[in-house]
């Protein structure tokens, strides 16, 4: 007589027991937003490589050289965006570990050079206390004739203070970093306060948010260069005087608007971003839990 | 030649050449010198696993630096060699504690063919298969995948 065979045990899920970096490493071979955009919603272990902007900027290439943009939102996104990461921030004080620190993100992000395949720790500036501060990031070789969407991609530690008087401004300067003034068209500078900003951003994003300035137009009337390309600075500075802390930044953005025929095709674009700036709200950790240890 | 042990405490002796692919290895040989004949011990990695990483360092003992123009080309996840693709048939166990081996022993290469390899696997599936193929539970409730369905709307409706 036979003994009944036993039910294999299910195979566990593997996957979920690789630690984030190498999830995120896996993750930065799909290429493709959909791919990424299924994957990571399969399960809430996967659903924060949704919100890296790490895998986002390898979505993306270097520059913003596009003119005429494929009717794909998909290709749109990889050829619209350029990021500026925290070490490349010029930032006042930045080098006096008393102010700011430049520490890795303790989440585990990495950054991919892609064309290197080389992985390395991704740092971001933690504020730990200044009175007033500048924070610019340069964006190069941006192509006129688009309007773009400047972002930052930001935290808010607690126990924060003094963080409501900070204006977020962007605006196109020439080679030399001096602002260029249009006299017909405008914006071409736009500035708001990041209280608002985040007031806008309805759901903590594990735990960055993406904030978004309105548009800014760099147009026709800026090409007095052969190449036809400028820098767009983005800026953050407080200049109140009161002691601060808790600010922590992670990089600055500026994504490429596409006029018609594509308008609708961005504007989906455009509300992904929005999300990236949500979140899933069940799967943050406590802001102070992610970056425990930042202060000495 | 470099002695080295698992954490179920096999002893495999492999060359130097071999031995030298992992960073950590190297590292540790380079600190402790060449008179010390000692095994390295290598506690978070098994036997079985460790095995598997000799043999796909074996294999590749004789590859030639990559010259930087070969880096860039191969940086998709369709380049993978005819062999590392044979190498990496394998069961999900086998494969996932290849890979975190890999991470613990800085092996970048091996590394590198793992997540490849389980990215090709991912890629073109929908949230189902990928569920059925990683066995992972949806752990979200309605009201999140509702959530995600809206947050992921841009890149379906092609």
């Amino acid at each position: 007589m036979s003994t009944p065979r036993r039910p294999l045990p299910p195979t566990p899920p593997f996957l979920l027991l690789l630690p984030y970096e190498l999830l995120l490493q896996i993750a930065s071979h799909l290429k493709n937003p959909q791919h990424l955009a299924r994957f990571s919603a399969s399960n809430k272990r996967l659903r924060p490589l949704y919100f890296d902007g790490t895998l986002w900027s390898a979505l993306t290439p270097p520059s913003t050289d596009l003119l005429v943009a494929p009717p794909d939102p998909i290709a749109l996104y990889k050829t619209l965006s350029t990021t500026v990461l925290a070490p490349s921030l010029s930032v006042a004080w930045g080098s006096d570990e008393s102010y700011w620190t430049l520490s890795e993100r303790v989440d585990g992000v990495t950054t991919v050079h892609d064309a290197l395949n080389v992985h390395v720790s991704r740092r971001v500036y933690a504020l730990i206390a200044v009175s007033w501060f500048d924070v610019i990031g340069d964006i190069p070789n941006v192509r006129v004739g688009s309007l773009y969407t400047p972002t930052l991609t930001l935290f808010v530690r607690r126990p924060f203070r003094s963080l409501e008087q900070i204006v977020v401004s962007a605006e196109v300067v020439d080679a030399d970093g001096n602002t260029e003034i249009l006299p017909s068209r405008t914006p071409n500078k736009v500035s708001m306060q990041l209280s608002s900003l985040i007031a806008s951003n309805s759901r903590a994003s594990f735990p960055w948010i993406v904030v978004s300035l309105p548009k800014i137009w760099v147009g026709p009337e800026y090409a007095r260069s052969l190449d036809g390309l400028k820098t767009v600075r983005i800026r953050m500075e407080d200049h109140s005087g009161s002691w601060k802390t808790g600010l922590v930044i992670d990089s600055f953005q500026l994504v490429k608007f596409v006029e018609e025929p594509v308008r609708q095709s961005i504007g989906q674009q455009e509300s992904v971003l929005g999300t990236l700036a949500g979140g899933v709200a069940s799967v943050s950790k406590s802001a102070n839990s992610i970056f425990k240890g930042f202060f000495r | 030649m470099v002695k080295i042990t698992s954490s179920d405490n096999q002893e495999f002796t492999i060359s130097k050449e071999i031995a030298n692919q992992s960073v950590l290895i190297k590292n540790m040989l380079e600190d402790v010198g060449e008179s010390d004949d000692q095994p390295i011990p290598l506690p978070n990695v098994s036997g079985a696993i460790l095995q598997k990483v000799i043999e796909y360092a074996t294999m590749h003992k004789d590859d030639p630096p990559p010259a930087p123009e070969d880096e860039t080309k191969l940086k998709t996840s369709e380049d993978i060699e005819e062999r590392d693709k044979e190498f990496m048939q394998l069961d999900q166990g086998t494969m996932f504690e290849i890979i975190l081996a890999a991470n613990y022993l800085d092996m970048k290469n091996l590394l590198d063919l793992g997540c490849k390899t389980v990215a090709n696997m991912i890629k073109g599936k929908s949230v189902e298969e990928v569920r059925k193929l990683f066995n992972i539970v949806n752990d979200f409730t309605p009201e999140e995948e509702e959530q995600i369905r809206k947050e992921n709307e841009w890149c379906e409706d092609r």
